[in-house]
């Protein structure tokens, strides 16, 4: 575990080095606190609405973020923004609902990452299965800064696949989607494919998850990303 | 380039909720915009909150209780609730304790938030004084809009103007207030009142004074009655009778005499009904006045359930009600097919016996009789048992489709009989027998001679005391049957006539409780027959220990209310009776407790499967 991090630490150093940009210098400048609980920390919770799966062919469409900040999500600081997408939304329209005439307000891909990035200074990112996420973040930051930025992901889907499985009980993958993870909780029912509405329901899920795993005792950050792989 | 961002669903959910709905969209945006979330989790005990930073809580989803510094329970709260906002409306530190029962999301708004939304909205500020004001007050005693002392008079005659002229004979007067079952007879000379004429009147005035029938009401009579105006309220009629030492006041309507107020009126209203319907069933003559007056039975039932009195009062009066329509209707028989030729004794079994009816509950009786009766003897009794058992039937108690009823011949037999029918139910304990026959062990004497019943019901106990094999299959008998708990604490719903997904109160709640306590009771040889009672006298006993019974003992209370309260609303909604609750229909926090009431029979169940049936099943 500790070569891990601190191979992580090297390589966000290693990555640093690379930036040009001031806002990914200043991003990478300050890796977050992973020592505290969420009662002591900051996390900022994201989604993305894309044109496909693909991140090499599809492109980012919608981002959507709202932190968690010791321990409770502050909507006043929840943001959402259409990203202009040089290709058109296409069939993906059909999923989240975004079509080429809404994007008029939209931003471009570096204005986005620009505003996310200053949003995740000194913050854990947390998503539903975001190994997706980071990887169209990855490849847009390769577009924009011409290099890749180094990311901490508390993944919502990771921590619920961990603790069903130790429960011992046989599961299906279905059972893990953002919307059944939050009836299991009986949180309240969200619409689905929107990027602000996923990514508070991610911020309400890991906030419950990390209650029932935790108990009277919550898990500091590094804790529960080890519980989750 | 900053977007006002819509929380679309928050705001929704906000303009939904009472008192937020009043808001201007503007300020609901702004309420949406503001809010903070936080996951309380059980474990962590009570919610900590921040007295330098006092915030307005909405409970999203969980449940939560509010006590007081003393522990005083305040309030119990679910989704849609608040609290917290003492604090922001006093500025004081109020040290209410909050308590989770249910994890839970809330709702966060700061003080400053919460007073702008007060000053957007008059009807915001005033939601949050009242549900202040109304905490405070919560038990209080009285609760000035339902109390029947707010009432005015002239709602409540009874009858119409009943007079007589002052130069008409005593014995008259004693004539009509007898046929019209008064107590008192207004006096009206040339239209207008000069007096009235009571009961106390005849005794002082005539009786006691050795005057004959013959004298004139004019000298007997009472004259310058005090009188009272029919729009004033109850309460005052009351306190001008206890200041005058009165039984009666005359209602006068502008000038007009409308009736008369006797202390019995202002009694009815009191909330003493019952005592009241139980007087009248005793002056009713015939099956077919009974029956109507036993129609006041749901009216009556509906009051107590919205009143709130606990469940074990409702099942007890109507229970006390039956006992006397059962009495009455016995003095009926007894009047029209002669005088018993030895003595009997009328018995309930079932829930009657347990002192538990509720609504819709069918009829279980039978007879002990002193002796083997001779054919024409047996006649006699049969036909009394028919007359009770039909009259119970046309007063709503239908007839026991299991035909355990004294009108069975196989149910109205002497003592000796009873007991052999008893040992051999002891004796040979087959769960399927028992079935059957557990209710014969929930048995209570209603009329007759109570030295028949006892010499039975010690019988028996003395059969069942310490009987180790016939525990055990009654034991098997009391858990048959499970609470709808599934493995993961959630509920396992039956479906209903109608195929809803329901969940059956009684056969899955209050009879399975009964069950166990019986089982306990006969153990022990303890002779009361109604569960609480039950419970109650096993505390202190080394069988079950007092936590277990008191858990017990509030299951059944619980369970019986919600069934209870289901039932009030069945009523009201004009749909069939029913022991159905579909959980949808009650709140989360209800949904809770019943499930805990419901785990508390679970171990109830499993106790008392280790101690009896070890073994044997």
């Amino acid at each position: 575990m500790s070569t891990k991090l601190s191979f992580r630490w090297l390589n966000r150093w290693l990555l640093g080095l690379k930036a040009k940009h001031q806002t990914a210098i200043n991003y990478m400048a300050q890796p977050s606190d992973l020592s505290g609980s969420i009662a002591q920390s900051e996390l900022l919770s994201i989604d993305l609405e894309m044109t496909g799966l693909n991140p090499k062919k599809h492109e980012v469409i919608s981002m959507a973020w709202v932190p968690i900040i010791n321990g409770e999500i502050v909507l006043s600081q929840a943001q959402t923004l259409l990203i202009k997408a040089d290709n058109g939304v296409g069939d993906s329209a059909i999923i989240h609902g975004i079509v080429d005439s809404d994007l008029k307000h939209a931003v471009s891909l570096a204005q986005g990452l620009e505003q996310l990035l200053q949003a995740m200074q000194g913050r854990v990112l947390v998503a539903h299965h975001g190994a997706l996420d980071i990887a169209f973040l990855q490849q847009g930051a390769q577009k924009v800064y011409g290099h890749k930025l180094s990311f901490q992901l508390l993944d919502t889907l990771l921590l619920e696949s961990k603790r069903l499985s130790r429960q011992g009980e046989h599961f299906d993958k279905q059972l893990l989607r953002l919307h059944r993870c939050c009836e299991r909780y009986h949180l309240p029912a969200l619409r689905a494919h929107n990027a602000l509405s996923d990514a508070l329901a991610t911020a309400q899920l890991l906030l419950a998850q990390s209650a029932v795993i935790g108990g009277a005792q919550p898990l500091t950050l590094k804790q529960l990303m080890k519980y989750s792989h | 380039m900053s977007v006002d961002i819509e929380i679309t669903e928050i705001k929704q959910y906000l303009a939904c909720l009472v008192p937020f709905d009043s808001l201007s969209e503007h300020a609901l945006s702004r309420a949406a915009r503001g809010l903070t979330i936080r996951y309380i989790c059980a474990a962590t005990g009570a919610v900590e909150i921040d007295y330098d930073n006092p915030q307005l809580y909405i409970v999203r989803t969980g449940a939560f209780e509010v006590r007081d510094k003393q522990g005083e329970l305040l309030d119990r709260l679910s989704e849609g609730d608040f609290f917290g906002y003492p604090s922001l409306l006093t500025g004081d530190n109020v040290h209410n304790k909050v308590t989770v029962l249910e994890d839970g999301l809330v709702y966060l708004m700061n003080l400053g938030l919460f007073k702008q939304l007060r000053d957007d909205s008059a009807t915001f500020d005033r939601f949050f004084n009242r549900a202040h004001a109304k905490r405070m007050q919560r038990f209080a005693p009285v609760d000035s809009t339902s109390n029947p002392l707010n009432v005015t008079i002239g709602k409540l005659l009874q009858h119409p103007v009943i007079s007589l002229s002052p130069t008409h004979h005593v014995s008259e007067a004693a004539k009509l207030m007898s046929e019209h079952r008064i107590s008192s007879l207004i006096i009206i000379q040339d239209s207008q009142l000069v007096g009235i004429l009571t009961d106390r009147d005849l005794r002082c005035r005539v009786l006691a004074k050795e005057l004959d029938g013959k004298c004139l009401i004019n000298d007997v009579m009472t004259t310058a009655p005090i009188c009272i105006d029919s729009s004033a309220l109850l309460f005052e009629a009351s306190m001008l009778m206890s200041r005058h030492n009165i039984h009666h006041l005359v209602v006068k309507e502008s000038d007009v005499v409308t009736g008369m107020l006797t202390t019995t009126d202002v009694v009815r209203c009191q909330n003493n009904q019952p005592i009241f319907l139980i007087g009248e069933i005793s002056r009713q003559k015939s099956i077919k006045e009974l029956a109507v007056l036993s129609k006041k039975f749901a009216a009556l039932l509906q009051r107590l359930i919205e009143a709130d009195n606990r469940a074990d009062e409702i099942g007890r009066t109507l229970t006390l009600l039956v006992d006397a329509l059962t009495k009455q209707l016995l003095i009926l028989a007894e009047e029209q097919f002669g005088q018993p030729p030895f003595k009997y004794s009328w018995i309930a079994f079932g829930s009657q016996g347990r002192v538990d009816l509720s609504a819709g509950s069918d009829q279980d009786n039978a007879m002990i009789l002193a002796k083997a009766p001779s054919p024409q003897q047996a006649d006699y009794f049969k036909a009394i048992s028919e007359f009770v058992c039909r009259g119970l039937d046309a007063c709503g108690f239908v007839y026991c489709p299991g035909e355990i009823m004294a009108q069975t011949d196989k149910w109205r037999v002497d003592l000796t009989t009873w007991q052999k029918y008893f040992s051999y139910w002891v004796a040979t304990p087959s769960p399927q027998a028992l079935i059957n026959t557990a209710i014969f062990f929930d048995m209570r004497c209603i009329s007759g001679c109570e030295t028949l019943f006892n010499s039975l019901q010690q019988y028996v106990l003395t059969e069942t005391k310490g009987n180790q094999i016939f525990i055990a299959a009654m034991a098997g008998l009391a858990v048959a049957s499970t609470p709808p708990l599934g493995f993961f604490g959630k509920f396992v719903l039956d479906r209903d006539g109608e195929q809803n997904k329901v969940l059956d109160l009684k056969i899955r709640g209050t009879a399975l409780i009964n069950d166990i306590a019986r089982v306990y009771a006969l153990h022990e040889g303890i002779s009361e027959v109604n569960t609480q009672m039950r419970l109650q006298r096993l505390i202190g006993r080394a069988i079950l220990n007092d936590k277990d019974a008191n858990n017990l003992q509030d299951a059944l209370e619980f369970i019986a209310h919600m069934r209870l309260k289901n039932q009030g609303q069945q009523i009201k909604a004009g749909i069939a009776i029913s022991n159905y609750l579909k959980p949808r229909d009650i709140s989360r926090l209800l949904r809770h407790q019943l499930k805990d009431a419901f785990s508390a029979v679970d171990e109830a169940q499993k106790g008392l499967q280790l101690k009896f049936t070890r073994g044997l099943f």
